[in-house]
């Protein structure tokens, strides 16, 4: 009966399913020309994932204009330690977790600013930018605005497990490794932030 | 029933990534569970919702020319150099014939002028000579039209 659940479902991680076996070998190839100075190689990299860096900062961070800077800095640092990069796991998985680090930087950033510029009563929602785009309708918009602002609800550390086991398809295993958690942590905080995110929206899912 | 300890093998069981004996086992509990057919309904529900609304977010999220300003930060200060030594190197390039031309064209003007300055039976200097200025003496100065005569027909101011 649940198989009716599960029909015309498709697995909500395109990012870690679509890493064949050739395009890890093609990333190898890339990371191992970008090592010894391809800076040609290092642009393919870039391209090729930007747009999914963008993603998990975007959920990190909501919407805003540090979204930009954030990515920039995540492929600035992994270019200068891209020596120390053994291949152990892919690509990408290096590359998130440079992002995840990076984004709860500019977390604890945008704490000190507000802490030093706005009352205590503000939180850091204030540093979310609408989203507007015109090719959606409004409603899409509005539900959109609407789960980046239950996203921001989270403390930092919950939003990183959700953003990484939810939103990224990573196994609690990998979500764990990456942020350098205890397995059990990681599935406490998954189930608190899950409790929380499904009181705020759901009138958005039914 | 405690949820808590089922939401993890839901998510796996969407993952498909459970092992056969244990995704044989969890989908028999499913079947017997509308609770757990809620929740596993409910998480499914939550996660397409979260990453339409982020893949649509972050559509958007970097501005133009994101790779070309990445890789500008990216440059090493001695390839920076060389790319503004490689514009003035170009520059110079352009203009050198514009440069060329130009003295050349002075060059046939002063000639010319040094020699129609002979034609003028005036003190000429040098300078006019080249500059091809018309000669300026004291008598010169005479024949110029610089006083304006005064029209009796208008009163004066002071009487």
């Amino acid at each position: 009966m649940f198989d009716i659940l599960l029909n015309g479902y498709e697995p909500l991680n395109p990012i870690l399913l679509n890493l064949s076996d050739s395009k890890v070998d093609a990333d190898k190839e890339y990371v191992d020309r970008a090592k010894k100075g391809d800076r040609k190689a290092f642009r393919v990299l870039v391209d090729t994932y930007q747009q999914q860096v963008a993603m998990t900062v975007v959920s990190m961070l909501g919407p805003s204009a540090e979204v930009d800077d954030v990515v920039q800095e995540t492929f600035i640092k992994c270019y200068q330690s891209l020596g120390r990069f053994r291949g152990d796991s892919s690509f990408l998985t290096y590359l998130k977790r440079i992002a995840i680090n990076k984004s709860l930087d500019a977390l604890r950033r945008r704490k000190r600013f507000l802490g030093r510029f706005l009352s205590r009563d503000d939180d850091n929602k204030q540093m979310q930018e609408p989203v507007y785009d015109s090719d959606f309708s409004y409603e899409r918009n509005e539900q959109v605005n609407l789960v980046h602002t239950a996203i921001q609800e989270l403390p930092p550390n919950h939003r990183a497990v959700i953003v990484l086991r939810m939103i990224e398809g990573y196994s609690t295993e990998e979500t764990a490794e990456m942020l350098n958690l205890p397995y059990g942590t990681v599935l406490s905080r998954l189930s608190r932030a899950q409790k929380k995110l499904k009181d705020i929206l759901t009138p958005l899912m039914s | 029933m405690k949820m808590d300890h089922y939401t993890d093998r839901l998510l796996h069981l969407l993952d498909g990534t459970l092992e056969p004996d244990v995704e044989a086992q969890l989908r028999s509990e499913i079947n017997q569970s509308v609770e757990l057919q809620e929740e596993l309904s409910r998480l499914q529900a939550l996660r397409g919702l979260l990453q339409d609304s982020m893949k649509a977010s972050s559509d958007s999220a970097l501005r133009p020319f994101f790779t070309d300003r990445l890789m500008k930060q990216l440059e090493p200060e001695h390839l920076k150099q060389i790319e503004h030594d490689d514009i003035a190197f170009f520059l110079t390039k352009l203009f050198r014939p514009v440069a060329v031309a130009g003295f050349i064209v002075a060059m046939f003007f002063a000639v010319y002028n040094v020699n129609i300055s002979g034609d003028f039976a005036s003190e000429t200097t040098t300078a006019e000579a080249i500059l091809g200025l018309p000669p300026v003496n004291t008598l010169s100065v005479y024949d110029l039209d610089l006083f304006v005569e005064e029209d009796p027909t208008t009163p004066s101011s002071n009487p």
